[in-house]
């Protein structure tokens, strides 16, 4: 499943793509909080990746499996940092960013080479980055319309001129598009450099088994060896969340995801430590008010009460508890939120959220005069416990009037419902992303736009705050849309998001990211396997 | 003989065919495509239509129907759209670790079920026969997937027995061969124990009520003589179910892999499925329909062998 792709909520577990960007490790296990032990050198790690990667490609890779294998072996320009922020890897300082806007200078940090021996340098950065914009199979879809040319300065230096201004270029580059190839792997293999991918990185690829593993070996050549612990890791696909709990206390792995019961129960194991990651998305619900013939097409009136009545929206929305919904369908262990950014972001937008108001939904109904019960179809997905908060917010409204048909699918079902806007209501899952551009999905014409929202006022807000550098000008700018979202009921944010691992008690990854990747350049065993 | 085996040849190709375009059609049926499962966070209907144009999804469908056609009868099954890789490589990495863990499963079936329903008709009546029924009923009632996960609690998370997951090639170790099929094997073939057991029980029952016993008893044939004569007897009506029951053990295995997460085919048609990977679905059902065809045709063989009424109707046909 897709690290921004698990749009449709497989809510915190099966699907298992709901991912963010970097969240810190919150260790609530008295077995290691925080884990401070010694990790001795050697020793194979066996970490499970819930689905096969997809492609090994930096230009074409769009899942979190392909990038859990990617942070081994491919280092990208900027790296995101646990508080959201990035911090140069392959670069060797922050960009420098034009007066306009549409200049970004690049410092490259000097001495390092691919695991093929290939220099890394301006040239090599350009190689990449001009095929992640140019060419025809690559999915890097904001490197095409953002960057119109790369140039080498000097061998460390390169310079990137932008369409225009966009400020969460450091996060771009912290991402896939940033993600380092060796161009003479690239120009060898040309199309299929994902089956031999060679980058910057402490593992380089070693082998896979489609559908079954992906093995990396520790790099000789990469510039901090002398920080890489493993001498192997085994990225073993495993579909199913009690399996993996299962391997991990059984020992068959070291780390897997696991769902929240799991981790709630594993608290007073012995063996195994349970671990819980902050991410960067939401859970919500979205109403379809104009999405009349798909996603990018022109919006009207959506067919069904709900759009035709935002009294009802509002109805719907006073009528939900959302600290309930946390207890009810995760002992309490994923915080309610009502905003796209979580509060754990530096641009956290510090909403409140509000309290249900039974008896104002009523009246809201009431005075609709739509006769009830009033019947709609929640689309969500299949996973268990999506299900489950779909059967709490089924119980909460059915007291104001809703009878809520809840209409399971699979996750392409979802996302493909959400696109074509043959929906009523959609349960709604974003992985997040680490700069909040990659969380604001209501401006007109976006892709994730599933509700066919178009406001003009909220379209300018979002447009001025992805070419705004300060913090808090944006911060104030993403406020003012949130609220003009939330007059409109038209998404309704319901909860953050949090990830649950189950480790076995003597392996040690110092850092997991709200997206599901691991740090694992420094991983490793308290004692030798 | 031989005009039998023909006509059923033909049927059975005349069943692939139609296979080939129910699953064409089936699989685009589905909700999304693999242009959504590859679009990833930013599935703008440009990206979308780029993907689609390369995976020659752009086309319309009888023209697309018709390349896949070619495509099959040249042999080539096309590339995985979710990973680039061949599938004719992936079947090939993934059926025979299905296959091994199937026989597996079909040996415990056959040799727990068969053995125990003889025995429960031979001891009709008594404690031992009331012990078995009973235990064949639980096995019949306990899902393959939950009998897994207790099989793991008990022999990987408890014991320690055996691994949890993964499959070990006999080639590389034949004991941790073993040990990563037999949980497997034991969770997928009781089931078909269970209905073996009671298959082959009342088969034999009826067989030990027929007048060629009752004559053989008469002359002085023992007990477990009577019942040597009744078993091969019986055994038309057991060929029969467990040619029945392999199709299901497809679709068991679908389960078991993914509990076990053995990089199996029935691993593989799931993981296919959900990312909407139409030339590996495709080749999957194709593989499953030519399997099911081809476990008929040999049970009708096996049939036709052991009551030669069977073979001239069928050769007649």
């Amino acid at each position: 499943m897709h690290k921004h792709g698990m749009k449709v909520l497989a809510l915190l577990a099966t699907a298992g793509l709901l991912v963010g960007c970097t969240s810190r490790v919150d260790d609530e296990s008295a077995l290691s909080a925080p884990d401070t032990r010694s990790v001795v050198k050697g020793g194979h790690a066996r970490i499970a990746i819930q689905t096969d990667v997809d492609f090994l490609d930096p230009a074409r890779a769009n899942i979190t499996a392909s990038r859990q294998v990617f942070l081994a072996i491919c280092e990208r320009l900027y790296e995101v940092q646990t508080d959201g922020s990035f911090a140069p890897q392959l670069a060797a300082a922050d960009p420098e960013v034009s007066a306009d806007g549409l200049t970004v200078t690049i410092p490259l940090r000097e001495g390092v080479v691919f695991n093929d021996g290939t220099p890394f340098n301006a040239e090599a950065v350009k190689a990449n980055l001009d095929r992640a914009r140019t060419w025809d199979r690559s999915l890097r879809t904001i490197a095409k319309n953002l960057i119109k040319s790369v140039d080498v300065v000097d061998v460390y230096t390169v310079q990137l001129t932008l369409n225009h201004k966009y400020s969460p270029i450091t996060a771009e580059l912290g991402d896939y598009t940033g993600l380092m190839a060796s161009p003479t792997a690239l120009k060898a293999s040309g199309d299929n450099f994902t089956n031999s991918p060679v980058c910057v990185g402490p593992f380089e690829y070693t082998s896979r088994a489609p559908g079954d593993n992906v093995v990396v070996t520790k790099s000789d050549r990469y510039y901090d060896k002398a920080a890489v612990n493993l001498d192997t890791i085994t990225f073993k696909v495993v579909t199913d969340p009690n399996a993996r709990a299962a391997n991990v206390e059984s020992g068959d792995l070291d780390i897997a995801r696991v769902v929240e019961p799991v981790y709630t129960r594993l608290k007073n194991a012995t063996n195994v430590r349970p671990i819980k990651v902050p991410g960067e998305g939401y859970l919500g619900i979205t109403f379809n008010v104009g999405n009349v013939s798909g996603v990018g097409k022109p919006t009207g009136e959506a067919d069904n009460v709900m759009a035709q009545h935002p009294e009802l929206r509002e109805a719907f929305a006073s009528a939900l508890d959302r600290q309930a919904l946390s207890k009810v369908t995760t002992n309490g262990e994923v915080p309610a939120g009502c905003s796209p950014i979580p509060e754990s972001s530096v641009y956290a937008l510090g909403l409140d959220c509000p309290e249900p108001e039974i008896d104002k939904a009523k009246q809201l109904v009431a005075d609709s005069g739509v006769a009830t019960p009033i019947r709609l179809k929640l689309n969500v997905s299949n996973a268990a416990d999506s299900l489950k908060t779909a059967q709490v917010i089924q119980a909460m409204v059915k007291e104001v009037g809703f009878e809520l048909e809840i209409v399971p699918g699979d996750y392409i079902a979802n996302i493909s419902t959400g696109q074509s806007g043959n929906f009523e209501l959609l349960q709604v899952g974003w992985a997040g992303r680490s700069d909040p551009t990659g969380n604001i999905l209501f401006k007109t014409g976006d892709a994730n736009n599933y509700a066919g929202y178009s406001n003009p006022e909220a379209d300018a807000l979002i447009e001025a705050a992805s070419q705004t550098l300060d913090i808090e000008e944006r911060k104030a700018l993403y406020r003012k849309a949130v609220e003009t979202l939330s007059a409109d009921n038209v998404f309704i944010y319901l909860a953050e998001l949090a990830f649950f691992f189950a480790a076995d008690k003597d392996f040690i990854v110092p850092e997991i990211l709200g997206d599901l990747t691991m740090k694992v350049k420094t991983a490793g065993f308290t004692s030798a396997q | 003989m031989v005009k039998f085996v023909l006509n059923r040849l033909l049927a059975a190709l005349a069943v692939l065919f139609v296979a080939t375009l129910l699953v064409f059609l089936g699989v685009r049926a589905l909700p999304g495509g693999p242009a959504l499962a590859l679009a990833g966070d930013n599935p703008t209907p440009e990206i979308l239509a780029q993907i689609n144009r390369q995976l020659g999804l752009d086309q319309p469908q009888p023209v697309q129907y018709w390349n896949y056609l070619v495509q099959l009868l040249s042999g080539d099954f096309g590339r995985s759209t979710a990973t680039g890789v061949p599938v004719a490589d992936l079947l090939a990495l993934r059926v025979p670790v299905t296959l091994q863990f199937a026989f597996a499963a079909i040996l415990v079936g056959t040799v727990i079920g068969i053995s125990a329903g003889i025995i429960s008709a031979a001891k009709k009546g008594t404690w031992l026969d009331n012990t078995v029924s009973v235990v064949s009923l639980i096995g019949l009632s306990i899902p393959h997937f939950w009998l897994g996960m207790l099989l793991i609690l008990l022999f990987s998370i408890n014991l320690g027995w055996v691994p949890a997951s993964g499959f070990i090639p006999f080639t590389e170790d034949p004991l941790g061969w073993l040990k990563s099929i037999a949980m497997p094997a034991i969770a997928l073939g009781v089931g078909l124990a269970a209905v073996l057991m009671r298959q082959s029980r009342s088969a034999l029952l009826g067989q030990l009520g027929e007048d060629y016993i009752r004559t053989a008893k008469a002359k002085g044939l023992r007990g477990r003589t009577q019942v040597r004569h009744a078993a091969r007897n019986s055994m038309t009506t057991v060929i029969t179910v467990l040619g029945l029951q392999l199709g299901s053990l497809i679709s068991g295995a679908v389960v078991i892999e993914t509990v076990f997460v053995l990089p199996g085919f029935g691993k593989l048609m799931i993981d296919s499925i959900n990312s909407r990977d139409y030339p590996v679905v495709q080749a999957a059902v194709i593989i499953t329909v030519a399997a099911y065809v081809v476990i008929n045709l040999l049970v009708d063989i096996m049939y036709a062998l052991a009551n030669p009424r069977v073979r001239v109707a069928g050769a007649g046909e």
